[in-house]
Parts: C-alpha cells; sequence; structure tokens
C-alpha cells in the first residue's frame, strides 16, 4: 500500500505540497497546540477525503488566519460579541505581472484563489471600459 | 496632517533607532499604535542579513532590516492617521509566495476576524473588522493578543523565475523607478485589512452569514436606487457588475471629492487658420508621467518633428537642428514607436518643447501611456492614428517654427472623474466580475489615481489624506 503521510492543524501550510491519493492515504495529524502527530479528527479526515488528492482536498479547505483552524465557524463570546475568523478567501492579494513591452502592472485582489489565478495567466476580466482612454492605465509604455 | 507629519517624523527616528531583527516587536506609535510582529525565523525574510546598501532614506545595511524599516515606515503612515485607544497587532513575514518568470504574488495582508453586535457596535447586526471593532469598542475584543491582521510578502522576488529582475523598491522616498513600491503596495494591503473591503461576497451576493458589513450601509447601485445592506442577493449581484452605476454615498468621502479628484475631461483642441477639417476637440489617451492634464490648459502653435521624407519622427534620439527649432517653444506632434513614451516627450522637452503630442501607430482609440520620468514637466497625450495623419496634412504649409494650428491641452466638463454625475465616488464594479477586484476598491476612472484602486498605479504617493488621497475619509466614514 502506498503510504503517504500528511501533517494537519498547525503544519497545514505543508500539507498542500504533498501528493496524496485519499483512497490509499494512510494519514497523520500534526496537533495545533501539543505539536504531536496524532490521528486526524472526523473533521481532518473528511478534508483529506475531499478530492482527488490531499492537495486538492486541502486547497479547497478554508482555514482560518488566526488560528488555522478548517472552515471557521462564528464563534459567539461571553458578552454577546460574534466573531468570525476569516479564511484566506478574503486576505487582499498583490500580483505583479509583466508585459510584452516589459512594463508590469500590479493589480490587487481578494482571495488565494484569484491571486493564483492571475500567477497562472488566468486573468479573465478585462479593466474598465471607460478607463482606458482617459487616464494612463494602458499597458503601453511605447 | 502636518500636525501628523511632523509626529510621523518623530516616531519614524525612535522605531528606526530601536530596529533590532530577529523575533523583533516594533511598534509604531501614534495616533493608534500598530505593533509589527516579526515571525519570521532567523536568517529569511526580515532577518535576511545579505548586505544591502542604503536606498532612498532606508538605512538598513541588511535586506531583513530595510525590509523592516520599510514596513514599519508604512505602518507608521497608517498609525499617524488612525485613532484608537487599541493596539492594532499585525503579524508580519516574508515567505516564498507563487511565482512565474513573468508573474508573482507580491504579498498578501488582511484582518484575522470579524466583529459584529460588540459593545458600542454603532450599526447592530453588522460586521466590522477587527482592529475597527476594537477601536469602536474601546476594548480588545476576541482572543488576548490576538493579531488584527496578517501580512505577508514575497522574499523571492526578482530571483530567476520569480518576476525576475524586478524587485521590491525598499527606498522610503517612492522613487522606484522600475521597481515595485514596496510601501506603496503594503499601504494599500494595509489599507484592506483596516476595513476597505466588504465582507459580502460580490460574487453571489450572499451576505458573511446572512449580516452585512458596514461597507454595505454606505455601497449603493444607482440602478435600484437602494443600498447594498437592503438589496437581495441578486440585485447585489447585478450590482456588482453596474459598471459606472455602483457609487459610495459615505458622506465624508463624498464632501472631500472635489478637493482630490479632477473636475472636467481631458481633450485637445486644435484651431487656427490652417487647422481645416482638424479644428475643434479631439479624444487623449493621458500620460502617467509628467504634469496631469488641469482646467488651465497648455496652449501654443503646433509644429510636428518629421523626417528627411517627411513622415512623423519618432524622437527616440537627439533632435537635428531643424527639428529643434521646430520643437522649441512650441506643442510638438511625434509619432509613437521604437522607444518608451518617456525617452520621447524627454527628448523634446530638452529641445524646449511646451508639450508633446504621440500620434499612435495603429488604429483604434487613444489609450493612456505607462511609464515613470520624475524629471518630466511638461504635459504629454496620445492622440489617435487617424488624427496624427490629418493634423499633419494640415500642417504642411508651415515654416520652420510656424504652422497657422494651435493646440490646447486641458480638461472641460463639469463632471469629476472617477465620480457619478452627482458627485459620488464610483467603486469598481466591471462586467464580466472581476473576481476579487470587483467591489472592494475605488474605480479606475479616479484622477488623481487613488491607493485604493485595483490596479496599484506607479505615480502614488505615500499619502492616504485629502487633498491627494480619499483612502482616510472612506474609514472614517465606516467609523475609523
Amino acid at each position: 500500500m502506498k503510504i503517504n503521510t500528511s501533517f494537519m492543524a498547525a503544519a497545514l501550510a505543508t500539507v498542500g505540497l504533498m501528493a496524496a491519493s485519499a483512497a490509499s492515504a494512510a494519514t497523520v495529524a500534526k496537533d495545533n497546540v501539543t505539536g504531536e502527530l496524532r490521528a486526524p479528527t472526523a473533521q481532518e479526515a473528511q478534508v483529506l477525503s475531499q478530492g482527488n488528492s490531499g492537495k486538492t482536498a486541502l486547497k479547497a479547505a478554508p482555514r482560518g488566519l488566526r488560528t488555522g483552524t478548517i472552515n471557521p465557524q462564528p464563534v459567539k463570546h461571553a458578552d454577546g460579541t460574534v466573531e468570525q475568523e476569516l479564511d484566506e478567501s478574503s486576505l487582499s492579494y498583490s500580483v505583479a505581472t509583466r508585459n510584452a513591452d516589459g512594463s508590469i502592472d500590479l493589480h490587487c485582489v481578494t482571495g488565494a484563489e484569484a491571486a493564483d489565478a492571475l500567477v497562472k495567466g488566468k486573468k479573465t476580466a478585462a479593466k474598465s471600459s471607460k478607463a482606458a482612454a482617459v487616464k494612463g492605465h494602458s499597458h503601453d509604455s511605447k | 496632517m502636518t500636525a501628523n507629519k511632523k509626529k510621523l517624523q518623530a516616531t519614524l527616528g525612535a522605531t528606526c533607532a530601536a530596529l533590532s531583527l530577529f523575533g523583533a516587536s516594533l511598534q509604531a506609535q501614534a495616533a493608534a499604535t500598530i505593533i509589527i510582529n516579526n515571525i519570521n525565523a532567523a536568517g529569511i525574510g526580515f532577518n535576511d542579513a545579505t548586505p544591502v546598501a542604503p536606498v532612498g532614506g532606508n538605512t538598513g545595511t541588511t535586506l531583513g532590516e530595510q525590509r523592516l524599516i520599510a514596513f514599519t515606515y508604512a505602518a507608521n503612515i497608517w498609525g499617524a492617521t488612525l485613532t484608537s485607544n487599541q493596539p492594532i497587532v499585525i503579524n508580519a513575514q516574508f515567505s516564498a509566495l507563487a511565482c512565474t518568470a513573468t508573474t508573482a504574488t507580491l504579498g498578501s495582508a488582511g484582518a484575522t476576524s470579524i466583529f459584529r453586535d460588540f459593545a458600542n457596535a454603532p450599526k447592530a447586526g453588522t460586521w466590522y473588522s477587527y482592529a475597527l471593532a476594537n477601536k469602536l469598542a474601546g476594548s480588545y475584543l476576541g482572543t488576548a493578543n490576538a493579531a488584527q491582521i496578517n501580512a505577508n510578502f514575497n522574499a523571492n522576488l526578482g530571483q530567476a523565475n520569480c518576476l525576475a529582475g524586478s524587485s521590491f523598491y525598499l527606498g522610503l522616498d517612492g522613487n522606484h523607478g522600475a521597481n515595485i513600491d514596496f510601501i506603496a503596495t503594503l499601504l494599500h494591503e494595509m489599507g484592506h485589512g483596516l476595513g476597505f473591503q466588504t465582507f459580502t461576497n460580490g460574487s453571489t451576493g450572499a451576505q458573511n452569514g446572512g449580516y452585512p458589513s458596514v461597507w454595505d450601509h454606505y455601497l449603493m447601485g444607482t440602478a435600484t436606487g437602494k443600498l447594498w445592506k437592503d438589496m437581495t442577493a441578486a440585485e447585489r449581484q447585478a450590482s456588482a457588475l453596474s459598471v459606472d452605476k455602483l457609487v459610495w454615498t459615505g458622506p465624508l468621502v463624498t464632501a472631500a471629492i472635489p478637493q482630490v479628484l479632477r473636475m472636467g475631461n481631458p481633450g485637445l483642441t486644435i484651431t487656427g487658420s490652417q487647422a481645416g477639417v482638424t479644428t475643434g476637440l479631439h479624444a487623449v489617451g493621458e500620460a502617467s508621467f509628467g504634469p496631469p492634464l488641469s482646467n488651465t490648459s497648455v496652449a501654443g502653435t503646433l509644429m510636428p518633428i518629421t523626417t528627411s521624407t517627411g513622415s512623423l519622427d519618432l524622437a527616440c534620439n537627439p533632435l537635428s537642428a531643424a527639428q529643434a527649432l521646430a520643437a522649441k517653444g512650441n506643442v510638438a506632434l511625434v509619432s509613437r514607436g521604437t522607444c518608451g513614451f518617456t525617452i520621447k516627450v524627454k527628448t523634446l522637452q530638452d529641445a524646449g518643447a511646451k508639450a508633446v503630442l504621440i500620434a499612435d501607430n495603429a488604429a483604434g482609440a487613444p489609450a493612456g501611456m505607462s511609464g515613470t520620468d520624475p524629471s518630466i514637466t511638461i504635459p504629454s497625450v496620445r492622440i489617435s492614428q487617424a488624427d496624427g495623419v490629418a493634423l499633419l496634412t494640415a500642417l504642411a504649409k508651415r515654416t520652420r517654427n510656424s504652422s497657422g494650428v494651435f493646440a490646447s491641452l486641458g480638461v472641460t466638463g463639469s463632471q469629476y472623474s472617477g465620480a457619478d454625475p452627482l458627485g459620488r465616488i464610483m467603486m469598481f464594479a466591471p462586467n464580466p466580475y472581476q473576481s476579487g477586484s470587483s467591489v472592494s476598491h475605488f474605480d479606475v476612472t479616479a484622477f488623481r489615481n487613488q491607493l485604493m484602486e485595483p490596479a496599484i498605479n506607479g505615480d502614488l504617493t505615500h499619502s492616504v489624506l485629502v487633498p491627494l488621497d480619499l483612502t482616510f475619509k472612506l474609514l472614517q466614514d465606516i467609523g475609523w
């Protein structure tokens, strides 16, 4: 049996680098608090079982920016305040793209997925059509 | 503003003197205290010991030190602007991020949590970003010592296969040249982290957990006349695609627009006894370098700079004596191509031209002209290829430095650039939806360019304040 080991929780950032067949993978999680290796929780196991690989599954799982919790849910504090921990889908990313003429465009997008799409050249939308003719937003530098 | 600047300078002096590297927590203290937690390990990111030369007022002697000084400088700008009796903690690091040879993720930043229905919340059932919620509550919400903002920037930028040859400019003076101004980039991303964004999904219209963001209380779709908080999800979804019908209604931004945005649209007006069919107003593409067009027109005799065969010259090389005579004291007409726009304009400026028209070498409406050269002091525009041909024809009966055709560059009309007819700034709402950029930025038509447009323009200053920028006014509208 092919054995793949994935580290979750505190080590979640490294998990996405591991190509694992979820169907045949033996998984272990690194506890976020103790740092010890342990069996994954049901939630963590569910994440790993999604998709065709650990990489795909973990990429799809939102992780809290503060605690690393998978799919963070709203928390009601004692004073009635409600907190929603955010995940990477709400982060703002700056992405630079070099054009054919050597000039560089800088774009701000929200979410890792949108940033990855830009880096991989999957930019889909043009600039606002009314913009180009009235101010220096053209890509042309010569 | 003056007081803030003085405070900022004083703070910077103290902060930079106190710099330490590995594991440092830096405090950018002013009207709001910003604590920067350097979470890089030894030898990495902020702790990179690679020796570097001082640049643009950044006195750091290692790469890590310069990164930390620049980061602190940007944090200080916000710290001097915001007011809060609660510290704003930023977990900051440099790490390896996605790259190719021609693209790179420069960095990311954002709030770690959002809160609603906290003590003193101005609006019930409404999400606020963490740092703003703390300010409004007057207490530290959530988990003790939790960071309000995460920030992570690319440690490999400029290396092979990571936008090779283009790196972060770590100087503090904005003279980034062809590199990427780290300060401007960071100011922009920190702006989002402080609350310059909605937490409602613009693509689907779905609110976060069924509650609106404070942003949605001020965002209006003019097609329906409804605020986003009052729309259905379907209405929000349509509003996000409405191009010029999504506006910000916050009173502080609206009141400041006349001080920041330019009134009128740019154009070229041709007159004169020899102007013929070219007489009248012509569309132009503006330059990102040199002085912007204004309602004080720059006008003069239009003279073509031609080659020995009579066609428009490219102005990529030093001018001949005859060409220089034609340019001197006049508005010069040259052709696009071969070299950068800035090279052409600088060449003609050096010859004494008072303005430059660059005729396109391809058909279509004239787009803007990119480039950076702070030494350029005369205005320049791109005109269409067709206009260039017509003007050259009209200029056929000229002498060596007179033509009977006059060109005037300026702006006309009463609508502010980037605002709707009622004077409210437009928010970015392209169709199709631009994932990640739509809704939570100012529209790209704003002029002067604004820090919080989706494209980070090369001519940005490091100000977030009126009369240069509307970002802080918007943050004040939502509660800062």
